[in-house]
């Protein structure tokens, strides 16, 4: 295990700079969100920053294409491949939940290029954590605040710097490249105070599961959709929502084909062309998202597709998120 | 419990007993003390878990929007929800007769975040006293300022009560006057500052529609943003400023200050900025004293022959 100083960190950034896009915690009119960094200074005391890793790896919006041309003679031009990036300050349970939908990704017959070529760029560089805020949940989800999983390098946060662990081949590399940077650890403190940071939202909600033919047509479903506004905030800051719709947008005679988020809260997210819309009611979209990380997720990758990371909690104007819905499941009464 | 929160419970169950209302919206317990939730009673059991407390925060008009029961929908109203309702009916997007509006007045609703972050603490309770709100959690009852524990949509409110209500719960207190602070600062500042402030506002805009759904002014059947041939779904900042842009124009004339579209934004893009200048522009442009209120005559919202201004090329008479 090596040591960082505080004082070097920047110095680290701008050495990766050199040939990578890097990331970084900075905070923006009061609130930390992972930019572009150009040596600002680097947010500490957030818990989570209002974008996950997953907005990074998989933008908001990519394109896909570009074309050119008239009826008969069009020119295709593929998205140029990503530059290298490193992103430092994400969290535990971000990283875990960018592992968990590059699996939905790459793994199987059919890979995503798009996002196979972006993860591959990408170096994650996650920091433990040191506090939770009441929305945290990452232990019911079976992961803490110091999972390795999805992570290349763990930093874990002390009063003068960081303990720096490489956890694969990338983060040995970054290591290397840190040479002069780094001190050998004295002790191990931080790594345990990370580890042993008490959550505040417990249990083995990780455990639930629903299956549709227990829970399909539940009367519980009626009774959450009510609230729900219909829009797509829990979708848009969840770590390990990836809904992708692909749409032109044309100029004249050129164009480029986009990739980029959906979400199943919107009304017209299963609208067909020729007019049917496959879930017209609320009750159907808000199901769909329950149903989605507990049942269908876990019956495909055999895990539920939630990294407790609290983001609809903090942000769902109706409090309509996962762990209340987590702990409703256990007490509900199956249909 | 209070004696406002002992008649509203009273009030809803007869209103469900007899038939006059077939839902009841309001507030109901949540996941935890601080946050109820909006709350949908059908039946006296229903009606006998309805809460009323400085923690009620959610504004509640638009879910008229959303019932499809046959029968008509009671509903608890702040000012900002009575407003809320008085724009749908004027808007003709929910009938008078379909709306049971039980009217309450409100001191401004505790923020549970800012709550928290006062108190150290997950609060348990909140209490307003004037210009004090009394916070209490495990370790005991303290006491802050105001306007460090409210919601910010809470603290330029003019609306404590709505203007007209079928039963009221408490004496109704007056309507106070809106002031537009943010706006003139905003102002003084020159274009290119002001493109640089809005530029680093938009460009966190993550188009979750938060906004959109939260507002009861912005409650088309079918919404131009979500059609690609008026704005495509890339996300850009030029698509971001179009959307916001469409959005503040869209409500110009109609916003009813609730402040629920800021509230709602995970990214806290301050929308009430953008709405807050149309107020004041149509309150000095056009003498209406109130522009958030719904009033006969909607400045931005009506055709009228006798126009005195013209509305054709170079300004000549139709």
């Amino acid at each position: 295990m090596k040591f960082i100083a505080a004082a070097k960190l920047p110095l680290l950034l701008e050495r990766l700079g050199r040939h990578s896009q890097v990331y970084a915690p900075v905070a923006v009119d009061g609130r930390v969100w992972l930019s572009p960094w150009t040596g600002e200074d680097i947010a500490g005391g957030y818990v989570n920053p209002v974008n996950s890793l997953k907005t990074l790896v998989y933008p908001q919006t990519e394109a896909v294409l570009e074309f050119e041309g008239g009826e008969t003679d069009v020119t295709v031009r593929e998205a140029s491949p990503p530059a290298p990036q490193v992103i430092f300050g994400g969290r535990p349970c971000d990283a875990a939940g960018l592992d968990l939908i590059a699996r939905v990704f790459m793994e199987g017959p059919f890979v995503d290029e798009l996002f196979r070529r972006r993860r591959e760029a990408t170096t994650i560089m996650t920091v433990a954590c040191r506090q939770a805020a009441p929305s945290c949940f990452c232990r019911a989800m079976g992961l803490s605040p110091a999972s390795e999983r999805g992570s290349d390098v763990l930093f874990f946060p002390g009063p003068e710097g960081y303990l720096v662990e490489a956890l694969t081949e990338a983060g040995e590399q970054i290591l290397e490249q840190a040479a002069g940077l780094l001190d050998d650890a004295t002790g191990d403190q931080a790594r345990r105070a990370c580890q042993e940071l008490p959550v505040p939202l417990a249990g083995d909600l990780n455990t639930v599961r629903l299956t549709p033919e227990e829970g399909f047509e539940h009367p519980y479903w009626e009774h959450l959709a009510r609230r729900c506004r219909s829009c797509g905030t829990c979708t848009y800051l969840c770590p390990t929502c990836y809904c992708t719709a692909l749409f032109d947008v044309t100029r004249g005679t050129r164009g480029r084909r986009l990739r980029g988020w959906d979400c199943c809260q919107f009304k017209d997210f299963l609208l067909m062309a020729g007019g049917h819309n496959a879930r017209p009611q609320k009750k159907q979209r808000v199901r769909n998202r329950f149903l989605h990380k507990l049942s269908y997720h876990p019956a495909n990758y055999g895990e539920q597709a939630c990294v407790g990371c609290g983001r609809c909690v903090d942000n769902c104007p109706v409090c309509l998120h996962m762990a209340g819905v987590l702990k409703d499941l256990g007490e509900v009464e199956r249909a | 419990m209070s004696e406002r929160e002992s008649r509203l419970r009273s009030l809803a169950e007869e209103l469900l007993a007899s038939g006059q209302v077939r839902t009841f919206i309001g507030f109901g317990p949540g996941y935890e003390p601080s946050r109820p939730l909006p709350w949908f009673a059908q039946d006296p059991a229903g009606a006998a878990q309805l809460l009323l407390n400085p923690f009620c925060g959610a504004t509640l008009a638009r879910y008229l929007l959303d019932d499809g029961s046959p029968g008509p929908v009671g509903v608890l109203a702040r000012g900002c929800d009575g407003l809320g309702i008085e724009r749908l009916l004027a808007d003709r997007r929910v009938s008078r007769d379909r709306v049971h509006v039980v009217g309450v007045t409100c001191r401004g609703a505790v923020d549970p975040d800012k709550a928290y972050r006062e108190a150290g603490d997950t609060p348990l309770s909140a209490e307003l006293e004037g210009e004090r709100v009394l916070l209490t959690t495990a370790s005991g009852t303290r006491e802050f300022p105001r306007a460090s524990c409210l919601y910010d949509r809470c603290l330029s409110c003019a609306d404590p009560s709505p203007r007209w209500a079928d039963d009221w719960l408490d004496e109704p207190l007056p309507p106070g006057k809106r002031e537009f602070p943010d706006v003139a600062g905003l102002e003084q500042q020159d274009a290119d500052r002001r493109y640089a402030f809005w530029t680093r506002q938009f460009s966190r805009c993550l188009r979750c529609h938060a906004c959109r759904q939260a507002c009861p002014a912005c409650h088309c059947v079918s919404c131009s943003l979500d059609h690609p041939e008026w704005l495509d779904g890339g996300i850009s900042l030029d698509n971001n400023f179009m959307y916001h842009f469409t959005r503040a124009y869209h409500v110009a004339g109609r916003c009813i200050a609730c402040g629920e579209c800021q509230q709602a934004c995970p990214a806290q893009i301050p929308l009430m900025l953008l709405n807050d200048k149309f107020m004041r522009d149509i309150r000095d442009l056009f003498g209406v004293c109130h522009p958030h209120r719904p009033q006969e005559k909607e400045p931005l919202g009506q055709f009228c022959p006798d126009d005195p201004e013209g509305w054709r090329e170079g300004g000549a008479q139709p």
